[in-house]
């Protein structure tokens, strides 16, 4: 089973290797587009990504915090229902929710003018196609990040803060305000700095919003400019800003240890009555009204709409390839996925021992953090030397394969992690309890490692199935010709403008979500029960 | 009684960050079949990496092992008939208790008759549904020792078998499984670092330390006849005062006069004073003809329950404890006499001492 280590450093060596060929495109700088990038675009695409960046960090902390304080600290009817509704956004991809935002709040959005028609304001000051409006949208899109991290804080962390507070006679709002927040920062870290990841990260979204920033900046260098180069130095400018935030999430994840070495108790949940509840429900209902309701209810009716129209079966007829190249391909990524992971997560275990092995297998799980337009790029540079020096032709760049490793080397770390999780389960004493009992290598497996890691391996792939449908960017830029998913096709629908017919795949990419969503809450909620 | 393992000059040596570490520096020992005995040292000392090397988990530098009369050197672990129940039981936590036990037992090595009569015993038999998640520590315990009972081991190994249970529950359950193991005629060797763990269970003790053994003794005479101040130090309460030799066996300290029946080298030496060799007078033992009674100063009490431990100073600033019943009280200042049993005396050479420091 030494394949499992050598599996390891194959999947490190599929990330480091395109980042070094994105480092080396420094070397043919085109100066004609530099010049124009520096004129009419770097100053902008800084200043945006920054203000992007600032206001989602924000705003999801608006959101999250309270949210997470309420669930951990409250009990009362219905907090374990809310506890999943909370995380549905996680089903939205982002572009699904910017399409949803600018056809209700656009500047001829169906919101924008009826309140516009009731009110006399005018649709520019209602219109959230904005850098205001993109950041509500990431907000919405992004808090559960930070939800999952906070709640997690302060479930395992609260209990004891109050307890102490208590005993010190230490009032409620200076216990969370002095101790609860200051304990619980590495937690915080650790949620926001992945949030910044997934904003950086974004292409779909920005891009229907026109905002320039730098993932907009490489598929317009790509192909606005035609300047594949171009597009990989904009694309190394990212990667160093994206790496400077891997090691700030990585120095607070090892912080979050140093604050578990205080053993942890359950918070007593204060029981939530009368007037504070009705308030309660009320916020979370016009919340969850606005962050799920509203766009799901615009989805299904415009998805109605759209299919009971005169052209609705041809529509729908249309949309069955999209749908089946989104499941296969999904299907079969995550197979590739699950299967590296789970041999890498074994390896971990059983077969890394020294500091050099661990550093492969930690290198392999920085792919999450390249932004999936940086990845395309950086893929399809090497794979394109390598058909022009083999082939003499596009046979590799013309194929699955870009796709398939872009989608490997960004979420084989979404089926890691919990995995590896699932086999630290066993201690040092257990391996050595299999030698003494001479368990061969079947019973191992069959009553010990599969048994112990289905469960987790099963919502690691629904987790890593729900990234890959919602997936943008690599597919937009590395699919084969023919092969468009409902991902493609939605952002197709809104460049041309067309909501409408947008929210027909998205209607399916999002019940699909929601369905994936579900069940890898059921496993976070009984970490809790 | 057949002798069951005999181990002989055994060295370990262990990589730790690319250095050669000596754990284990010529260990031996041997143990008749039936015996329960008990490894007991400092947390390091080597134990824990002993059992390892028994059951075969880690390599032997140099040395025999020979089990069942043969050299087990090359056997694989599995294969030696050797039991090994982890400090932290190892129970697989997706398998319920029953799963646990039997877990890579094939229907014909399968004992049902042993199975029913070990769950019995050790009280099981309403948790074996239950995922590990769901037991105390002692019912994961009893689980861990039935999972390798099962297997009918000749030989067992206890790696701190009570760490994780409260402390009072712990000598109850030292002697329970002493009781078990008598019952199934089983041997057994555990280790610990808690001296009354190892008093209840075992029949013998070996003392380790910097991976030796010093003592191997039954549990009384490594009380009342250490030897070298280490043994002295570990076990039980002690105090040392200076002793000088007058003659041959004849030594004088600031207790008086008194001789040994072991011949010693040349001094500078300490004399060994157990607290319940110290009787202050009027408590409980009236004096004999030949004793004399001392005076000195009570300056510390130690409230233990049923006795109290006095540190008492001398006339020449020297301490001395004495376990009184604690119904007898002193305050501190006060001014007592006291006689001592001088023929349960031990002296030391105080180069043990200087030996022992350095090896700390």
């Amino acid at each position: 089973m030494l394949v499992a280590k050598k599996i390891s450093f194959f999947v490190a060596l599929l990330v480091i290797i395109p980042m070094i060929f994105l480092l080396f495109s420094f070397t043919e700088v085109q100066t004609e587009n530099w010049l124009h990038l520096i004129h009419f675009q770097l100053p902008t695409m800084l200043k945006s990504t920054a203000v992007l960046l600032v206001g989602v960090l924000l705003g999801t902390s608006l959101i999250a915090l309270p949210l997470a304080y309420f669930q951990t600290f409250y009990q009362f009817p219905g907090r374990s229902l809310f506890e999943v509704l909370f995380l549905l956004p996680l089903a939205f991809p982002l572009y699904v929710y910017a399409a949803i935002g600018l056809t209700l709040f656009g500047l001829t959005g169906d919101i924008t003018l009826w309140i516009s028609k009731h009110t006399g304001l005018s649709p520019f000051l209602i219109n959230i196609k904005n850098q205001f409006g993109l950041i509500q949208i990431f907000s919405f899109a992004l808090y559960p990040y930070l939800y999952v991290t906070m709640r997690e804080a302060f479930e395992t962390h609260g209990g004891k803060v109050f307890e102490v507070a208590t005993s010190l006679k230490i009032k409620k709002s200076v216990a969370i305000r002095k101790i609860l927040l200051p304990i619980t920062k590495p937690w915080y870290a650790a949620g926001i700095i992945l949030i910044a990841m997934e904003t950086l990260a974004d292409f779909g979204a920005s891009s229907m919003f026109n905002a320039t920033t730098f993932t907009t900046g490489i598929y317009r260098s790509w192909f606005g400019l035609f300047s594949l180069a171009t597009a990989e130095q904009v694309a190394s400018m990212l990667m160093i800003i994206i790496f400077i935030c891997v090691f700030f999430y990585k120095k607070f994840e090892s912080k979050k240890n140093y604050s578990m070495a205080v053993k942890s108790i359950s918070p007593k949940k204060k029981k939530l009555k009368g007037v504070k509840l009705v308030l309660l429900y009320l916020g979370y209902a016009i919340f969850l009204v606005a962050v799920v309701g509203v766009p799901f209810y615009f989805l299904f009716q415009k998805t109605i709409l759209v299919l009971g129209g005169s052209r609705g079966d041809d529509f729908i007829l249309s949309l069955q390839a999209p749908l089946y190249h989104s499941l296969y391909l999904s299907l079969i990524a995550t197979i590739i996925i699950l299967g590296l992971s789970y041999t890498m997560a074994y390896a971990r275990r059983f077969q890394l021992k020294n500091s050099f092995d661990i550093f492969w297998f930690e290198t392999s799980k920085l792919g999450y953090a390249i932004p999936g337009t940086i990845l395309a790029v950086a893929l399809y540079v090497p794979l394109n030397k390598i058909d022009q020096i083999i082939f003499g032709k596009s046979v590799l760049t013309f194929s699955l394969i870009p796709l398939f490793l872009g989608y490997t080397v960004r979420f084989v770390s979404i089926g890691l992690n919990p995995l590896e999780v699932s086999f630290k389960k066993l201690s040092s004493s257990h391996s050595s309890q299999i030698i003494v009992y001479g368990l061969s290598s079947l019973t191992q497996w069959k009553k010990i490692y599969f048994p112990l890691t289905v469960t987790t391996a099963l919502s690691a792939f629904f987790l890593v199935f729900l990234e890959l449908l919602k997936e943008l960017p690599i597919t937009l830029m590395t699919r084969p010709f023919g092969r468009d998913t409902l991902a493609v096709k939605i952002f197709e629908y809104t460049s041309e403008g067309d909501w409408d017919r947008a929210a027909v795949p998205s209607f399916i990419l999002v019940s699909l979500g929601i369905v994936a969503v579900i069940m890898v809450y059921l496993r976070f909620n009984k970490k809790y029960s | 009684m057949q002798q069951l393992i005999m181990v002989e000059n055994l060295h370990v040596h262990l990589k730790n960050q690319g250095n050669d570490v000596k754990i284990l520096n010529g260990i031996n020992f041997k143990l008749e079949e039936g015996e329960l005995a008990s490894l007991l040292g400092p947390s390091g000392c080597g134990k824990s990496t002993l059992l390892r090397v028994l059951i075969g988990l880690e390599k032997i530098s140099t040395g025999t092992i020979v089990f069942e009369q043969k050299n087990i050197e090359m056997v694989k672990p599995h294969k030696r008939n050797i039991g090994l129940v982890f400090q932290d039981y190892a129970l697989f936590p997706h398998l319920t208790a029953h799963e646990n036990i039997c877990i890579g037992l094939s229907e014909n090595q399968f004992n049902n008759e042993l199975f029913t009569q070990l769950v019995n015993m050790v009280k099981i038999d309403e948790i074996l549904r239950r995922y590990p998640h769901e037991l105390s520590g002692g019912q994961q315990q009893r689980v861990a020792l039935v999972r390798t009972l099962i297997r009918s081991p000749r030989l067992v190994l206890l790696d701190e078998p009570f760490s994780g249970l409260d402390s009072h529950l712990k000598e109850d359950m030292a002697k329970e499984l002493r009781m078990l193991f008598k019952k199934l005629k089983t041997t057994a060797i555990m280790v610990t670092h808690d001296q009354k763990e190892a008093f209840s269970f075992s029949d013998s003790i070996g003392i380790m330390r910097q991976g030796q053994i010093v003592q191997w003794s039954k549990a009384f005479d490594l009380y009342h006849e250490p030897q070298n101040r280490f043994v002295a130090t570990f076990i039980g309460e002690t105090t040392f005062i200076k002793a000088k030799k007058i003659s041959e066996y004849c030594f004088y300290s600031a207790l008086g006069e008194f001789k040994i029946d072991k011949k010693t080298d040349d001094g500078p030496f300490e004399l060994m004073v157990r607290p319940d060799d110290i009787h202050i007078d009027g408590v409980s033992h009236p004096l004999a003809n030949d004793e004399i009674s001392i005076e000195g100063e009570i300056i510390e009490s130690d409230f233990r329950g049923a006795m109290t431990l006095y540190l008492i100073q001398l006339e020449n600033s020297e301490c001395i404890k004495s376990l009184v019943p604690s119904h007898q009280k002193f305050e501190r200042g006060q001014k007592v006499s006291f006689h001592v049993d001088m023929d349960r005396f031990i002296v030391f050479s105080e180069n043990d001492k200087f030996n022992d420091d350095n090896l700390i």
